[in-house]
């Protein structure tokens, strides 16, 4: 799911040799971050958190194959 | 300061060019009103106008660019008059009739019409690089997702369409269709990124995009039936600008009601109110 979610990130932003997703499992959720430039911000967020929001629903939907739960924190 | 200005044209598209060229503002950058939708007529006798305003904020926004939607107007005659219907207006997300005050769709930015847009022609290799690029975005995703779909690639009307086929693509749909529609538009950002030219890429899975658009038009005929015979409006569920967009050109030509957009996105929504009846007060 990690990589997946870096591939997605590398390919939005201006710098990608500076995105960092960790992974972390706690109680069964997979807990995701992702950092990125901070002159990236945008590009991972959008208008009104439009792309943050686009990039959880296809993490949920991917997760489904894995029946667990992904939750992804942005910063 | 704002600075209203008024055009009209055969067609909304030719009216918005004229209003644009005559406050020297892109599409984008004001605020339209569609003040007469206007009709061909038949066999170019008996039409009627169409008729626009433009509100434009004079504050300080400045990037003024009065050949923005010039392009259009290149378009092959033939285009334009082939069809008996106003082909180029019902490209539109408008849909109110005669000295509505309605603000449409068309003011969002996010609604912007297609037709607003210079149309650019891409040359095979460009759709052929565009579809690539889309396709290698989603492989790790696909990879995620246990799927590997056959696709194949149209471009039609200025958009390239990448269509999926194959099993078990339900995952890529989602509920009504919101993981198809965030990886569409994940691509769309992705492979526009470095390009100064804007191309528009369609996803579609096992004819999802046509099954939907069936099931809109059969909601929107069925809500405009509870609306003339209630009386009441009927408020349809959240949905994106395209999907209002099919449901406002469903209902275009049925008079008994009319379609208005509410609320802010994402939860804007389509409302459909019989004409002349309770709920509907201008």
């Amino acid at each position: 799911m990690k990589d997946m979610v870096l591939a997605i990130a590398q390919s939005l932003v201006e710098h990608p040799e500076s995105v960092i997703v960790t992974e972390a499992e706690k109680d069964g959720v997979i807990h995701l971050e992702l950092k990125v430039d901070p002159d990236d911000m945008g590009k991972v967020i959008g208008k009104q958190g439009r792309i943050a929001k686009a990039i959880r629903s296809v993490l949920k939907a991917a997760s489904l194959k894995d029946g667990k739960k992904c939750y992804l924190e942005i910063g | 300061m704002e600075k209203i200005f008024e055009a009209s044209g055969k067609t909304v598209e030719e009216a918005l060019d004229a209003a644009c060229a005559l406050a020297g503002v892109g599409l984008n950058e004001a605020e339209v009103e569609v003040l007469e939708v206007g009709s061909k007529g038949i066999f170019g006798i008996g039409g009627k106008d169409a008729r626009v305003r433009l509100i434009v904020n004079a504050k300080g926004e400045e990037p003024i660019r009065p050949t923005i939607t010039k392009v259009e107007s290149k378009l092959p005659e033939a285009a334009r008059t082939a069809d008996k219907k106003p082909l180029k207006a019902q490209d539109k997300p408008y849909f109110v009739k005669s000295e509505s005050k309605i603000i449409t769709d068309a003011a969002m930015p996010a609604e912007k019409p297609v037709s607003a847009e210079p149309e650019v022609i891409l040359s095979q290799e460009e759709v052929n690089q565009a579809s690539a690029k889309a396709l290698g975005f989603l492989e790790p995703i696909f990879a995620k997702m246990q799927v590997a779909p056959e696709h194949s690639v149209q471009y039609r009307e200025g958009l390239v369409i990448v269509s999926f086929s194959g099993e078990n693509l339900g995952v890529l749909i989602g509920r009504r269709g919101e993981t198809l529609n965030a990886l569409q538009y994940l691509v769309n950002l992705y492979v526009n990124k470095t390009s100064k030219q804007h191309t528009r890429m369609v996803l579609d899975v096992e004819n999802y995009r046509a099954s939907r658009e069936e099931t809109l038009v059969a909601l929107a005929r069925k809500m405009a039936e509870k609306a003339v015979r209630t009386g009441r409006r009927v408020e349809l569920e959240p949905m994106n600008p395209h999907e209002r967009r099919i449901v406002h050109i469903s209902l275009q030509e049925d008079n008994r009601v009319e379609t208005i957009s509410r609320g802010e996105e994402p939860y804007r929504r389509v409302v459909i109110v019989k004409k002349g009846g309770r709920s509907y007060r201008r």
